[in-house]
């Protein structure tokens, strides 16, 4: 009886973990798919028969200073170090050097070409987004903490409207304020700046909430021991609470600055030139630019999606605690 | 001591406040007031119009398609995503090793940038050279246009039993009849691929809170259950479904509300309103008109409209499921 | 409290001189040679932006006032939006490549017009006078007001596959409409591909030949407008209020696309796929703008024909297509000047010639014809006349503001009409055309109704 309930117990966890496994590879799939075409030569991409980058000549040669690196088939070796090739890309025949041919099977150099591919280039955008977040985050975060602070150890007239009106907004989609917003910018003269980038996301009620309800659940002792002790108000937040805050602080500073990279709406709307665009608009632009290289493409999306999984992998426990306790999007 | 009031909290609440006010409060009077105007391109508030612009609204059957696609979102991709995620938690409940491990790959769709997502899964919808099209070449089927398939889902599933629903319903006689069509024929292809992809997307965010609220089941709740005979199913029935309704019900509505913002996809893969402007949900709609077109007074109506429904849908619920907000692993 | 006191009087003067700074131009900017910095906003990319970029770099070259700093916005829509955005933000570039209804847009709000009125210079350039009577009008608004001048300019043309005409016995391409249904039915009909050969050959003398289609199109309203006006209709009214797309020349001039397809030897396809079908040999007859030669060029190698779009029934009349450049206000007096000598240089007899033979775009202005490198071009360049002779019969797309948002919805009604035939309907195509044009028409006037002007006129 024991034995044969074991056995079902088994034979259960093994039915579990294999449709868990079909459902994360499901989940996986996409970016594995991603990767293996950013490793694609652009003839291969487009061919349908093999999945998995094969091993690939190219014949590489200097034209007008620049290097070309051309895919071809190789049809035929006519002895004298020559060799009659068909290039992919135009479908001609010729004769090469065959010291000018080299096999690759998975082109890093995708890569770098999809980095350089848009003006001035990817690493713009990287500052961009790395600046927008960084600052909005701190900002966010500041603005948040002193408020929660005055929202739970201060009394003062017409708190709890304010409060109330700060909570109303949170029930104000975003497309509601982009045109408002956007206008506002416009006469501060702030579009295309860093400025209209940052300067709205510098509070955020979600953080005031979070901190607020944490706050509420430090004991009032501690506040009144540290009044009596004579230690500022200022003091008190500055050395004392904030070092308990940890944690909230912490998951608060990774949603906003997940919201703040991740966000397209606000930075296309708000910035004209290339050299303000943030890493997801430069990558929207990319992909409405004139023919589709898709190995391209997938090369940028997945350096556009390393820093984010990076981060994550380390920081894994906040974002999940974090998401799973409050409940509020992030 | 500390009863009296302190003046000073004001400058403690005054930069949030100022940015608050000024960017998240006072734009949604100027949005009212926008689309309640006419006026030039610098100056879009010369010429008051009272409600003209919703008048136009409720006219214009591009803003009704556009509620119909997001409508389709919505309906499509709520109850798929919710009952998936239960599954996966439900799997994910069963104290098995490696919880940790499916935890992190569930959940790792959600945290990647949307807009490099959307670039793959356009891609692997390609219809020359994307993945499923090779699959489907591989088991004999023909291809789909997938994204650029304006044929609804209703309207393909019948096709395959051979019935073919009626290309055009003429009802009224107007352009409005483009709407009943789509309603009978169903969402387009293009729109269930979005659909698709956005579901997979958000699914580790759900799973992840059905999973605390899995976990804040007693256990002495099943054993009572089961040793009243009940098996799984039973259990389920009696015991986790009801208990978990309240989570159930905050992920629905939650969902529901983000469901009827969605923008960046419908962007990235199909940018000029996919195959017969199926894949025009509101907001795309609406930033078509307030940024390509710059009508920023209609737009705003558009915005105004949108805004209404999705603050009654909060307001719901704030009141049913109230604020059960506690930090605390 | 005075910590406080000062606290709130610094952030007043922050947020004071933070309102203060409104929106503004850029400032002059001078580069090494002490040329001043002018930046011109365009959509040429590929092989035209290449002769763009050399033809800019020719000016920055030849003389040392001005220097060139032109920005490629990648497409027309996309082009279009960021001056508009730019016009908000209040900092735009000098000069923009731009088509009428921005123009229109730029410019209907009296009293904040962001273009330059180009009369001033025009008046003291004798340039004005030879450029092409079409691209006048073209770049002429209310009250006579010239906002622009013509830039890159072209007509529709019609590609023959001459091989394919060999097979059936014809020497010449259609000349009209009637013709070209009747050659593309032909050929639907007696031709094949054969995979083998690579190559058209009589369906009669081939094993498995793979079918050939007549005609290629890609659902545009151009070509249904040039024939609406051949055959005698109008687009719209003068004061372009309203258009008249439901009217029976129009309802014709679409049955000739409903028909080929119905019939079987049209076809529709996506973007530019009507080009890549006929440089695969797989369609004879494509009808194209005749710059898209300059990106086709590679690709044909068989003998093929470039004749104007073939005429219709009344009127012998082509539509025009391109954009104009325009100058924008506030950029002061120097940039302006720079500016004006950059569209002018363009416009002249030299460098249009020079734009047209690289690029397949007409010449702006008469005395560019005369010159012998053009004659040269015009007489032994396939292609060449083909878009030139018809200069004195263009006409022109009306300018609304609105006219890019009419175009789409046209667009889209139309596609819906072929959608319907290519599912073989059973409904009637005279009346699916005329549904769906009313609506098309109904919908296209509640735009234009928006963004009706009144101008006050001056007497």
């Amino acid at each position: 009886m024991v034995k044969s309930h074991a056995r079902q117990k088994q034979f259960r966890a093994l039915l579990v973990h294999f449709f868990l496994s079909i459902g994360g590879l499901l989940m996986c799939f996409p970016f594995f798919w991603m990767v293996l075409t950013s490793l694609k030569s652009p003839q291969e991409v487009l061919r349908v028969d093999h999945w998995f980058p094969h091993q690939k000549a190219f014949y590489v040669s200097v034209q007008k200073g620049k290097e070309s690196v051309r895919q071809v088939e190789i049809l035929e070796n006519l002895g004298d170090s020559r060799v009659k090739v068909r290039f992919m890309d135009r479908n001609v025949i010729e004769q090469v050097e065959s010291a000018g041919l080299e096999h690759r099977q998975f082109l890093w150099s995708n890569y770098e070409k999809a980095w350089n591919k848009v003006q001035p280039s990817f690493t713009r955008y990287f500052v961009n987004s790395f600046v927008i977040a960084v600052v909005t985050t701190v900002g966010q975060v500041t603005t948040s903490i002193l408020a929660a602070y005055a929202f739970v150890f201060f009394v003062f007239p017409f708190k709890n409207l304010l409060f109330t009106v700060f909570l109303a907004t949170m029930m104000i989609p975003q497309e509601t304020l982009l045109i408002p917003n956007y206008l506002i910018l416009s006469e501060l003269g702030w579009i295309d700046t860093y400025m209209a980038l940052i300067v709205p996301w510098l509070a955020g009620v979600f953080g005031i909430f979070m901190l607020r309800q944490f706050f509420a659940q430090i004991p009032r002792e501690l506040f009144d021991a540290a009044m009596i002790d004579g230690c500022s108000k200022f003091g008190f937040l500055f050395k004392i609470l904030v070092p308990l805050s940890l944690p909230p602080i912490i998951t608060i500073s990774i949603f906003t600055f997940l919201g703040s990279w991740n966000s397209l709406l606000w930075p296309l709307i708000v910035t004209n030139s290339q050299e303000m665009r943030t890493i997801q608009v430069g990558l929207s632009y990319f992909s409405q630019a004139e023919g589709t290289e898709w190995e391209l493409l997938m090369a940028a999306s997945t350096f556009c999606i390393l820093p984010l999984i990076v981060l994550y992998i380390f920081a894994q426990k906040y974002f999940v605690q974090g998401e799973a306790a409050s409940g509020l999007k992030g | 001591m500390h009863d009296k009031n302190d003046h000073s909290a004001y400058f403690y609440v005054l930069p949030a406040g100022a940015i608050i006010l000024l960017f998240h409060v006072f734009p949604v009077i100027y949005s009212f007031l926008l689309s309640v105007f006419k006026g030039t391109l610098k100056h879009p508030m010369r010429e008051f119009i009272g409600l003209s612009n919703y008048a136009e609204l409720v006219g214009d059957v591009s803003f009704w398609k556009a509620m119909l696609n997001t409508l389709f979102f919505s309906v499509g991709s709520v109850p798929l995503g919710i009952l998936i995620a239960l599954g996966i938690a439900v799997l994910l409940n069963q104290k098995i090793q490696g919880l940790g491990i499916y935890r992190t790959i569930y959940y790792l769709p959600v945290i990647t940038s949307i807009a490099a997502v959307s670039l793959v899964w356009k891609w692997l919808y390609d219809k020359k050279a994307g993945f499923f099209n090779q699959v489907f070449d591989m088991v004999d089927v023909a291809p789909s246009a997938w994204l650029q398939e304006s044929r609804g889902l209703f309207e393909v599933v019948f096709s395959w039993v051979h019935i073919s629903l009626p290309t055009s319903i003429v009802f009224f006689g107007t352009e409005f009849d483009q709407v009943l069509t789509r309603i009978a024929h169903g969402p387009s292809v293009a729109l269930c691929c979005i659909i698709a992809m956005s579901v997979w997307k958000s699914l580790g965010y759900n799973v992840v809170i059905f999973l605390a609220g899995l976990q804040g089941i007693p256990n002495h709740l099943y054993e009572a259950a089961e040793i009243d005979g009940a098996n799984r199913w039973q259990q389920f029935k009696a015991v986790t479904w009801p208990l978990l309704s309240p989570t159930t019900f905050f992920i629905f509505i939650m969902s529901t509300i983000t469901s009827f913002q969605v923008f960046v996809q419908v962007f990235m893969m199909t940018p000029f309103g996919g195959p017969d402007g199926s894949t025009s949900v509101v907001v795309f709609y609406l930033y078509e008109k307030a940024f390509k077109t710059f009508e920023f007074g209609y737009a705003s109506a558009m915005a105004y409209v949108l805004f209404t429904i999705i603050f009654i849908l909060t307001l719901i619920q704030k009141k049913y499921v109230g604020e059960k907000v506690h930090y605390g692993g | 409290m005075r910590m406080r006191l000062t606290i709130l009087i610094a952030l007043t003067l922050v947020l004071l001189a933070l309102w203060g700074c409104g929106p503004s131009q850029r400032a002059d900017e001078f580069n090494k040679k002490g040329q001043l910095k002018i930046v011109f906003w365009h959509a040429m990319g590929g092989p035209l932006g290449d002769v763009l970029n050399g033809l800019i770099q020719d000016y920055n070259e030849s003389q040392d006032k001005y220097y060139i700093h032109p920005e490629f916005m990648g497409r027309y829509d996309i082009l279009e939006q960021k001056i508009i955005a730019s016009v908000m933000a209040g900092r735009t570039p000098d000069v923009a490549q731009m088509y009428e209804g921005v123009t229109m847009l730029l410019t209907r709000d009296e009293g904040e017009e962001s273009l330059q009125a180009l009369n001033p210079w025009v008046e003291k350039w004798d340039g004005w006078n030879q450029i092409f009577p079409a691209f006048q009008e073209n770049s002429t608004y209310d009250n006579g007001i010239i906002y622009s001048l013509p830039f890159n300019k072209s007509f529709p043309v019609l590609m023959s596959n001459r091989e394919i005409l060999k097979l059936i016995g014809k020497k010449n391409p259609p000349g009209n409409w009637s013709e070209l249904a009747s050659y593309a039915k032909e050929i639907h009909e007696r031709v094949g591909y054969d995979k083998e050969l690579r190559k058209p050959v009589l369906k009669s003398q081939a094993q498995n030949p793979e079918d050939i289609m007549g005609y290629a199109f890609a659902v545009d309203p151009w070509l249904f407008e040039v024939m609406l006006l051949q055959n005698g209709g109008q687009m719209a009214n003068e004061e372009q209020s309203e258009v008249y797309f439901n009217s029976e020349f129009a309802r014709e001039s679409l049955n000739w696309f409903v028909k080929g397809v119905q019939e079987g030897w049209a076809y529709r396809t996506e973007g530019y796929n009507h080009q890549n079908e006929f440089g695969a040999q797989k369609v004879a007859f494509i009808i194209t703008s005749s710059v898209s030669q300059k990106f086709m060029q590679k690709k044909l190698n068989f003998d093929f024909a470039v004749t104007p779009v073939p005429s219709g029934r009344e009127r012998e009349v082509s539509i025009m297509s391109g954009t104009n450049v325009a100058i924008f206000e506030g950029i002061g007096e120097a940039r302006t000047g720079g500016a004006w000598d950059f569209i002018s240089w363009l416009n002249s007899p030299e460098i249009t010639s020079k734009w047209a033979r690289n690029t397949f775009y007409v010449p702006t202005r008469r005395d560019a014809l005369q010159r012998p490198e053009m004659q040269d071009y015009y007489k032994n360049v396939e292609g060449a006349s083909a878009s030139i002779d018809q200069l004195e019969i263009g006409d022109m797309e009306p300018r609304s503001s609105a006219w890019y948002r009419c175009r789409i919805i046209l667009r889209s009604y139309m596609e819906k009409v072929i959608s319907h035939i290519e599912k073989g309907d059973d409904e009637n195509p005279d009346s699916l055309i005329k549904r769906y044009l009313d609506m098309a028409t109904k919908r296209m006037n509640r735009e234009l109704s928006k963004y009706h002007i009144k101008r006050k006129s001056s007497s």
